[in-house]
């Protein structure tokens, strides 16, 4: 127990300290890029994957990401509103989209829930399309002024490391399976009937979960539409939710450590595959088909059935 | 006095179906009672409106004289009333002890303000935890409890369903076949322990239940069901002599009727 705790504990320090040091030892700006984009994913995997363990495959992730990052893009250019405070409110209607999005449509369960988060990419990639004012129709908005303070390609990194790492505490403790949400929300999954007749009120549950989920998926939106200083209808469509899908599906579907491990390793081949160009899609396809028949708890599940066998 | 749980004329349609037609009921606490009926009578109907699964057509349930007609099921389990199930129903992956523990988080107020279950409170937790316990050893299966729950055999789930309703503390424990698909020892063994669980004669207990012998030995008063309406109602010997009992069960002359 001890000895696990303290092995535990030195990767967490090794990884923090390799994470921290990076950008001083590394001065490629392409993969300093790299890591920036990965830590991005890894919150939206995390956010996925979350809400995946409280029962629901949402194919809308992107759709709540675009949300943030319209949010506070137009706030920053229309309003000239700082972006710290840009970036709490893109957190803020996010959240509001994702409580009505998700009161109304986590009433239908399984695949149809599903349906519904498909209509919805397809819904908000519609309106971004179609109105050019505010939006910028299918041509997007340009020449996102950088945040004040954050203007070099280390401090983004910076800021999505910090921000990585605030989501990943809040997202281990929700779902660790020690917590008592962690526990809940497995209950849910595996049997919601009996946990309603255990005095659990499930549907708040499951609107919570899709909130915090969506909330940090805005939080990223946004922060990655401030670094790109660029967005349009296809930044974050329907092709962005499948990549998350096939993060969670790699690393192992319902397990934080998993979203992480598989949103890393895809992100460094994602960008390896960057030569192919939309090749990359076909290529993430074909793994989403090979993790499923092959690994189907993916890379954190196949660790961990090696260990018992062991 | 007020019974525990009282039910009013309630009658449930599905469709152009009469699943329960006007069923009549009062549980005072200490008491065990049963409630047979062929298969389809409406027993279970009866269970899922009490607990909030199904609305009610028309009727009205009390719960200790208030009307808890048409409330959500986990009101229904936050007032008191815990129901289980007739198929074996656990969460599946998890171990005996979560399971359990599961039962207890709203009582210990880690489900209703479930954001303080993640920020941590962890003496809530040591309570519950141990409260789980208690009920784990109540039902015998203590040398089970870190142990996935599906990987126990039928009638240790039946027991730990038992005990993830006992953890939350109900005043009215609604028993939907508790000892169906058990061998002869187990149901003697289930049927001591449900005895036992009203002692401190604070607690009402209703029990579905095909297997004649648990509820005639076992009851203090049996309720009889066919076609969804009460066809008889009184101690266990009465119910044994009941012509229209033997022939809803039989196959008679009132039967055809």
């Amino acid at each position: 127990m001890l000895k696990n705790n303290i092995r535990k504990y030195s990767i967490l320090i090794v990884i923090l300290f390799i994470t921290f040091t990076l950008p001083l030892g590394i001065k490629n700006p392409y993969i300093v890029h790299i890591f920036i984009m990965m830590y991005l994913n890894i919150v939206l995997a995390m956010g996925l994957t979350m809400i995946f363990k409280a029962g629901a495959l949402s194919f809308g992730h992107a759709a709540y990401a675009s949300i943030g990052a319209y949010t506070s893009v137009l706030l920053v250019t229309m309003l000239n509103i700082p972006f710290w405070i840009a970036f709490s409110l893109a957190g803020v209607v996010t959240a509001l989209v994702a409580l009505f999005i998700g009161g109304i449509t986590l009433g239908v369960r399984g695949i149809y829930f599903t349906i519904t988060t498909f209509a919805f990419t397809e819904v908000m990639k519609g309106i971004y399309n179609a109105y050019l004012y505010p939006f910028g129709g299918p041509g997007g908005i340009r020449g996102i002024p950088n945040p004040s303070g954050i203007e070099t390609k280390e401090q983004f990194y910076y800021l999505a490391l910090i921000f990585v790492l605030i989501s990943f505490f809040i997202f281990y403790k929700m779902a660790h399976s020690k917590s008592s949400f962690g526990i809940i929300c497995d209950g849910l999954k595996l049997n919601e009937l009996l946990e309603q007749s255990l005095g659990i009120n499930t549907k708040t549950v499951r609107i919570f979960v899709f909130i915090v989920g969506c909330t940090f998926a805005g939080f990223a939106g946004s922060i990655m539409a401030h670094y790109l200083r660029q967005i349009n209808p296809e930044t974050f469509a329907i092709h962005t939710s499948i990549d998350i899908i096939v993060f969670c599906a790699a690393g192992g579907f319902g397990s934080i450590i998993g979203a992480v491990i598989g949103a890393t390793s895809l992100t460094m081949i994602g960008e390896l595959l960057y030569g192919i160009g939309t090749y990359k899609s076909l290529v993430f396809g074909g793994m989403l088909i090979l993790i499923v028949l092959f690994l189907p708890e993916g890379i954190v599940g196949f660790i961990s059935r090696k260990r018992i066998l062991k | 006095m007020v019974p525990l749980l009282e039910l009013s004329k309630v009658t449930k349609h599905f469709g152009g179906l009469c699943a329960v037609n006007n069923f009549d009921l009062k549980l005072s606490k200490g008491e065990l009672m049963g409630v047979i009926g062929p298969n389809g009578a409406g027993k279970t109907t009866i269970f899922n409106m009490i607990s909030g699964v199904l609305n009610i057509t028309t009727g009205n349930i009390y719960f200790k004289g208030q009307n808890i007609t048409g409330q959500k099921p986990y009101m229904i389990n936050r007032m008191g009333i815990c129901r289980t199930f007739q198929l074996r129903t656990i969460f599946d992956d998890l171990t005996v002890l979560q399971n359990v523990m599961l039962g207890g988080y709203t009582k210990k107020g880690l489900g209703i303000g479930f954001l303080s279950s993640f920020l941590g409170t962890t003496k809530k937790k040591k309570e519950l935890e141990q409260s789980a316990l208690e009920k784990i050893e109540q039902v015998g299966l203590t040398n089970h409890k870190d142990e996935i729950a599906k990987n126990l055999p039928h009638g240790f789930q039946r027991a730990m369903a038992l005990a993830i309703a006992l953890v939350t503390e109900p005043e009215v424990l609604l028993l939907d076949e508790p000892v169906s698909g058990m061998t002869v020892k187990e149901i003697i063994w289930m049927m001591e322990l449900i005895n036992s669980l009203r002692a401190d004669n604070q607690r009402g207990i209703l029990l579905i239940e095909h297997n004649m012998r648990a509820v005639m030995d076992y009851c203090d008063k049996i309720s009889v069901i066919n076609f969804g309406a009460k066809i008889a109602e009184g101690l266990p010997i009465e119910i044994r002599q009941n012509e229209d009992v033997i022939a809803a069960y039989l196959g008679g002359k009132s039967h055809a009727a």
